[in-house]
């Protein structure tokens, strides 16, 4: 499903401060898939995840998601791609404050290549905030919401479209420990409902509950390895 | 999408947009009155410029005795043409109509507005009957009405009062202005060469306007107290000195060339008086729409951020902004045009001689174009600086 090989990415290439951040790393992750991605602060996790995600670019080496080869696709084409195949969870929740849990699960929606009435739209939303268990705060303002509930929202949010691929930075970071295993059960049933995910995390708690870990270090792949975890 | 994602943001900072849309309703209402003000005042103008425009004088005698074109002639060289309003008078049914009549140049030039029909150069001419308009408050007649009547003055070989007959073109609307050259020779503005349609004449005559050529065949037209007088392009200052010299030994004249300053100074009044305000108006919504534009931007880009991860196109998020500043731009002109619609509607705009205008939305058009550009200005950059990346990084 995924295949990275090679990927090399530097932020502010050819400047004093230019960065390497990633300098070959290649993996390939299955369908079906809960990985956690692990590593210190600044080892290029977040870096990973961004370009799986294709909200960030690289050059050199390659990556393709279900076999479409991403460097060949256009501006237009990636945009489509985030918006049915990936979704994303980051650990500031990433949402719209002044707006409805409803609305905030409503926004891809509205980039969607196939159009949708607004009566739909509503329904197909209300769908995701039910199946991460806060259907009954659809209405409620997000500014108004508990943490663990923000999460939600944006777990929702992320997979109002039902993509393949569900990608999480550091998604309980900002999180008790209580309401932290809330949001990785959820991750898990997701992940046994069949889509993929990829999870970035410092916290040896959070990569316990996945069967794969790839630890990265210094912009490299230290260790990849796959448990017996359920 | 991007109408409803722009809608949503405007309502998410909305006081600050209400303000701003506000401060631009006043500088495009200030801009409407400020063109319909010239066009009220060049609506004056304009049928008389070719005249203004051209060596001569407005000239009426001292003795307050009417002027007749053979005179000037007569008196004066090298004359173009002699423009007066001149008058005839009919009885029909007992009643005596006043015909305030217009030498053919000048009434193909006016077209006051009419209430119901057409002013009577663009009608139909049938034979025999006389195309005339009549005031809206002779509201016994209507468009189409004939009026039949005997001349008070039939012309001179003609056998006793002539029978005429007149059909009514059109009903001249209440506030409208058509000239009587009343004023005396001088004149401080071609406002003084007008009278306005506020109800019957004071004398209660009913009036109705013809054309000189639809009635000086059969009937003796009364001239004017004063006449608008032009010399040929190529006079000499001799003659023309002359001219002025035998006019000023026996009545009094404004030359066009002082009538057209008059003119024009009155025409721009309004727009001396109003441009500075309009500027500075403009000035402060530029400056507003800059910083708003700047903090909306900003405090945006977090929600901009959002909507790529969701699958926007990071370019297109502009056009969000787009939207965005098209709705305050859209609201401005609907209460700018309310603002115009009342005043209209209650008649402060005839009051005033405000007159709405193809330029109205010319001038409308361009502010709203650079309001536009202005706004969309710093989004733009802001965006183009700043990559989704950086802007969820920064939030992380």
């Amino acid at each position: 499903m995924i295949a990275i090989k090679n990927l090399h990415k530097t932020y502010n290439p050819e400047k004093p401060n230019a960065f390497h951040a990633l300098k070959g790393v290649s993996a390939e992750i299955a369908d079906g898939e809960l990985v956690a991605v692990i590593g210190k602060s600044g080892a290029g996790k977040s870096t990973l995840l961004h370009i799986l995600g294709c909200i960030d670019s690289f050059e050199e080496g390659s990556f393709s998601l279900d076999g479409t080869e991403t460097a060949q696709l256009n501006d237009k084409e990636l945009s489509h791609l985030r918006n049915e195949k990936i979704g994303i969870v980051l650990q500031d929740f990433a949402l719209i404050e002044e707006q409805s849990a409803i609305e905030n699960v409503m926004v891809p929606l509205y980039f969607a290549k196939k159009k949708l009435p607004m009566a739909k739209r509503r329904e197909l939303a209300k769908e995701a905030l039910e199946k991460v268990g806060i259907g009954e705060l659809a209405e409620k303002e997000v500014n108004k919401l508990s943490g663990g509930q923000k999460q939600r929202v944006a777990i929702a949010r992320a997979i109002v479209n039902h993509p393949s691929l569900l990608l999480a930075d550091e998604p309980t970071g900002a999180l008790d420990t209580g309401t932290a295993e809330e949001i990785m059960a959820l991750l898990t049933q997701l992940n046994a409902e069949g889509t993929t995910v990829v999870i970035v995390t410092h916290d040896p708690t959070v990569a316990s509950k996945c069967r794969r870990i790839i630890t990265i270090s210094d912009g490299l792949i230290l260790h990849d390895e796959t448990s017996a975890v359920q | 999408m991007y109408w409803k994602l722009g809608y949503q943001s405007f309502l998410r900072r909305l006081t600050l947009h209400i303000l701003l849309l506000l401060q631009l309703a006043c500088a495009v209402f200030l801009l409407n009155v400020m063109c319909a003000g010239v066009n009220g005042r060049s609506e004056l103008y304009n049928p008389l410029k070719p005249y203004l425009t051209a060596k001569g004088v407005y000239f009426g005698k001292h003795n307050g005795y009417p002027v007749t074109e053979e005179e000037i002639r007569r008196t004066l060289t090298s004359v173009d043409e002699v423009i007066s309003v001149r008058e005839a008078v009919f009885r029909s049914n007992d009643i005596d109509w006043r015909i305030v009549v217009y030498d053919d140049s000048l009434a193909k030039r006016l077209s006051p507005e009419m209430e119901e029909g057409v002013w009577f150069t663009h009608a139909p001419k049938e034979e025999g009957i006389v195309n005339v308009v009549a005031l809206q408050n002779n509201s016994d007649y209507k468009v189409g009405d004939i009026i039949e009547g005997t001349s008070m003055f039939p012309k001179e070989g003609t056998s006793g009062n002539t029978e005429m007959k007149f059909r009514i073109t059109g009903i001249m609307k209440t506030g409208e202005y058509y000239p009587t050259f009343q004023q005396g020779g001088i004149a401080e503005s071609v406002r003084d060469l007008y009278a306005e349609h506020t109800n019957l004449n004071p004398s209660g005559i009913p009036m109705l306007f013809s054309s000189a050529s639809f009635l000086e065949n059969d009937v003796v037209l009364t001239p004017g107290m004063q006449v608008l007088v032009t010399f040929h392009d190529d006079i000499s200052k001799e003659d023309y000195d002359a001219n002025l010299e035998t006019l000023g030994s026996i009545g009094y004249y404004t030359t066009n060339e002082e009538m057209n300053a008059k003119c024009l100074k009155y025409i721009n009044a309004e727009v001396k008086v109003l441009m500075p305000i309009i500027f500075c108006l403009l000035l402060v919504t530029a400056v507003g729409l800059l910083s708003s534009g700047a903090i909306s931007t900003l405090r945006q880009l977090k929600t901009y951020g959002i909507y790529f991860i969701c699958g926007c196109r990071w370019k297109d998020c502009i056009k969000i902004a787009m939207a965005n500043t098209l709705i305050i731009l859209a609201g401005s002109v609907l209460v700018a045009a309310c603002a115009l619609a009342i005043s209209y509607s209650t008649g402060w705009m005839a009051s005033a001689s405000l007159i709405l205008g193809w330029n109205n939305l010319l001038y409308t058009a361009l502010l709203l174009a650079f309001t536009f550009a202005v706004s969309v200005i710093v989004p733009f950059v802001l965006l183009h600086k700043r990559t989704p990346v950086d802007i969820l990084r920064n939030d992380d």
